[in-house]
């Protein structure tokens, strides 16, 4: 939403990962003052798949590296517009993990959690309540 | 002439020497923190890239139809080397700040 406030000619571009997640929802994962780096990827072809580009955000706070939130878009071929959406955790070292999986509007948005695993049950609880909205684009 | 009248050479010499601990206590530390939090993170490393392949292959391989699939697992390894990455820094620095306060 800044970037189309700064620069008008964004406003009518394809939203990047950054927009699918609002403030609140940032706020409530503890990254309401985050610092956001945007990055495109491309994914090499294989044997059954042609080559992809991968739109990723990644959350992190100003201070330190945790917790740290990325969002990644791809874009998927064939007929499926949506699936049921899936989330899963663990934690490994001290460090807590949450993945959410989903497709919506033909394209298949991750979304993934790292915390120190003190902190990691809210933030995780946060995530999986508020993904459903946030694949589907509609958590404002 | 006296420069310092009021703190007895013992004084002095006591208050050296604690200084010296703490600080040697403190370098030691972190000297021996750093392979065995170096050592943790690459586990870390290893473990969540496990993790980040399986949970995503699991999902991909939900998907009914053939090319979003396909173009699914295709994604996989990045996503799995990304999310590892992140996971390794931040086992190393909770290992080392453990450490480091200690």
């Amino acid at each position: 939403m800044l970037m189309a406030s700064l620069f008008p000619a964004a406003a009518w571009a394809a939203p990047t990962p950054c927009s699918l997640v609002d403030q609140e929802t940032l706020a409530a994962l503890a990254l309401g003052d985050a610092v956001t780096k945007v990055e495109h990827k491309t994914v090499p072809a294989t044997a059954q798949a042609p080559e992809q580009h991968v739109d990723m955000c990644t959350f992190t706070p100003r201070a330190g590296a945790a917790p740290s939130l990325s969002i990644m878009v791809m874009p998927l071929p064939g007929k499926t517009s949506s699936a049921r959406p899936a989330c899963n955790d663990s934690t490994v070292k001290n460090v807590g993990m949450a993945s959410c999986f989903g497709v919506a509007r033909g394209r298949m948005v991750t979304v993934s959690l790292v915390s120190p695993a003190s902190a990691f049950a809210p933030l995780n609880a946060t995530l999986r309540s508020r993904f459903g909205r946030l694949v589907d684009g509609t958590v404002k | 002439m006296k420069m310092f009248p009021r703190i007895p050479l013992k004084s002095l010499a006591t208050f050296g020497a604690i200084a010296l601990v703490v600080t040697s206590a403190y370098a030691a530390t972190w000297e021996q923190c750093l392979p065995t939090c170096t050592q943790n993170a690459e586990n870390a490393y290893n473990q969540s890239k496990a993790y980040y392949t399986q949970a995503q292959t699991n999902y991909c391989n939900s998907l009914t139809d053939p090319a979003a699939k396909n173009a699914c697992l295709a994604g996989v390894p990045a996503y799995a080397e990304q999310q590892a990455q992140n996971v390794k820094t931040q086992a190393f620095n909770s290992c080392m700040n453990g450490c480091t306060h200690v």
